[in-house]
């Protein structure tokens, strides 16, 4: 073996390691420094409405189509599978769980992740590029209050309510695809889809999809706020908020479920 | 108008340093910095692109740690001051950066209202108007009021990146290449802004330039910064009446060009 390659691996794989944590300590500080600002005056509540409505608003159409392809496919999909045990009438009651407790909030956040992070992402690392967040700074404004706490805060609370968005319109193309094939009424596919659902299902999708929106408004601010020179940094911004925001959601998503979720309704 | 400034009598430094050092990895950018100034005083700092001008600046505006040294704004040590007392600092410090940094999302008014409403929450919106009324007739662009920064060329937002600051009233002024990119006549008219906002709101001022046009037409004192040190300092005049190769090199090819 050549003991320069083995140098040079090594040099690398402490340089990673390094890195790894030099970024885990970054966004840790950065979430500390979110926690101590957040319940501070100055209120940036026009700047959050605003937000809400970027992140909120603009985002329906995109999860309207996603939610209700959704809804339709895994409708077609469960079709197949139950119809060889005979059980096509519990279609409704599966589509309600699925779309409900699984496949509305990690599908939204992953779709948000990608729409609002990459958004949010280049918008802050283009200010920080051109100065403006340090324009701000020395203009005696916290920048770190109006760009980042707001936006998080609207991630935050926007997130959930598209989550319950997406579901809504994920029944509505189950129903609709139900509908085309047999002669369900709106009443019984109702009343079947919800039976599954109770408290705990509805409370664990809420607690998620918070989980989720904090997670994409705080490392989409992170990326942005941290990002490098030029237009270069910019694009690593917004590509880097997405990647970590999304491997993030996967990760809160099986933790949530397997320790906190599945334990309660137990 | 600035040769007469010159003969002012020097009254109290708003800005010491001393021994200022400033390093990025293994490159030495500062290597020790002394500088005063005064209240009322125009002071230009030259120096080669990469020579450590900007940070020089945002040191002094506490966007940059110092490594070493003393940096005191009006009697306050900004590597050792609290949040507090750098906020209530920064009222009175102007900056206007290179690539003017305008908020590109707003319009000309909101850009100037953002920080006259978030430092002054109570002001009235009369007042406000009238403050954007009047930082915009300063800086001669009456009407933009309404406009985006992408409708303004680029000495028009360098205006508006001079009436930001303005709106504060703030004592110093910092100008990062304030006639960077443009044509010789906009260059002239800035300089003409930055000696009218001088004594229309008395303020002191850094201006970082490699023009010497604009070295000549603002600066009281001009210093020469080259490889981390300030090497020369004096009027204009003095300053390049040198046979140091480093600073005629400078002003040969300033001037040749």
């Amino acid at each position: 073996m050549d003991p320069t390659t083995n140098q040079s691996a090594s040099y690398f794989i402490s340089k990673g390691i390094d890195q790894f944590f030099s970024g885990v300590y970054a966004i840790g500080k950065f979430i500390l420094r979110f926690f101590k600002e957040v319940f501070l005056p100055p209120y940036e509540f026009k700047e959050v409405i605003r937000q809400c409505y970027m992140i909120g608003y603009r985002s329906l159409p995109l999860i309207s189509v996603t939610g209700f392809i959704v809804g339709v496919v895994f409708t077609d999909h469960s079709r197949s599978a139950l119809a060889s045990f005979g059980a096509e009438s519990w279609i409704p009651a599966t589509a309600g769980v699925a779309i409900v407790k699984a496949l509305a909030p990690l599908i939204t956040a992953l779709i948000c992740a990608g729409k609002i992070g990459s958004q949010i992402g280049a918008e802050l690392g283009s200010m920080k590029v051109t100065e403006q967040i340090d324009a701000m700074e020395v203009s005696a404004v916290n920048p770190f209050k109006f760009l980042v706490i707001t936006r998080t805060i609207a991630t935050t609370f926007m997130i959930p309510m598209l989550v319950f968005y997406s579901a809504l319109v994920g029944l509505i193309g189950s129903f609709i695809n139900i509908r085309m094939v047999d002669q369900t009424s709106l009443t019984t596919f109702i009343h079947n889809a919800f039976t599954n659902i109770g408290f705990m299902e509805v409370a664990s999708t809420i607690t998620r999809s918070i989980v989720f929106g904090f997670t994409i408004g705080i490392i989409s601010c992170f990326q942005g706020y941290n990002a490098g020179k030029g237009t270069e940094g910019v694009g690593k911004a917004a590509n880097a908020s997405v990647v970590l925001a999304m491997f993030l959601i996967f990760i809160e998503e099986i933790t949530i479920v397997k320790f906190f979720v599945n334990d309660a309704i137990k | 108008m600035n040769r007469n400034n010159q003969d002012k009598k020097i009254e109290d430094s708003v800005i010491s340093i001393r021994e200022l050092q400033k390093s990025f990895g293994e490159h030495d950018v500062l290597k020790g910095i002394d500088l005063d100034l005064h209240k009322g005083e125009n002071l230009v700092v030259m120096g080669r692109s990469g020579s450590g001008k900007s940070v020089l600046i945002k040191i002094i505006a506490g966007l940059i740690l110092a490594d070493s040294g003393t940096v005191k704004v009006f009697d306050k040590d900004i590597n050792r001051i609290n949040h507090k007392d750098l906020t209530e600092l920064r009222l009175k410090i102007g900056f206007l950066f290179q690539g003017n940094a305008l908020y590109d999302s707003m319009t000309i008014r909101e850009n100037l209202e953002f920080p006259l409403i978030r430092n002054k929450r109570t002001i009235p919106v009369d007042e406000i108007d009238k403050a954007v009324q009047d930082v915009l007739k300063a800086v001669g662009l009456p009407d933009s009021a309404e406009k985006y920064p992408e409708e303004l060329s680029g000495g028009q937002q360098k205006r508006i990146g001079i009436a930001r600051t303005l709106i504060l009233k703030p004592e110093i002024i910092f100008y990062d290449e304030p006639t960077a990119g443009l044509d010789p006549i906009t260059s002239g008219e800035m300089n003409d802004l930055m000696n009218d906002v001088r004594h229309q709101f008395n303020t002191s001022s850094i201006i970082i330039t490699h023009d010497l046009t604009c070295a000549k037409a603002v600066g009281d004192r001009i210093f020469m910064l080259i490889d981390g040190k300030f090497v020369r300092q004096g009027d204009f005049e003095e300053v390049f009446d040198t046979g140091d190769e480093r600073i005629r090199a400078f002003y040969d090819y300033n001037f040749i060009q």
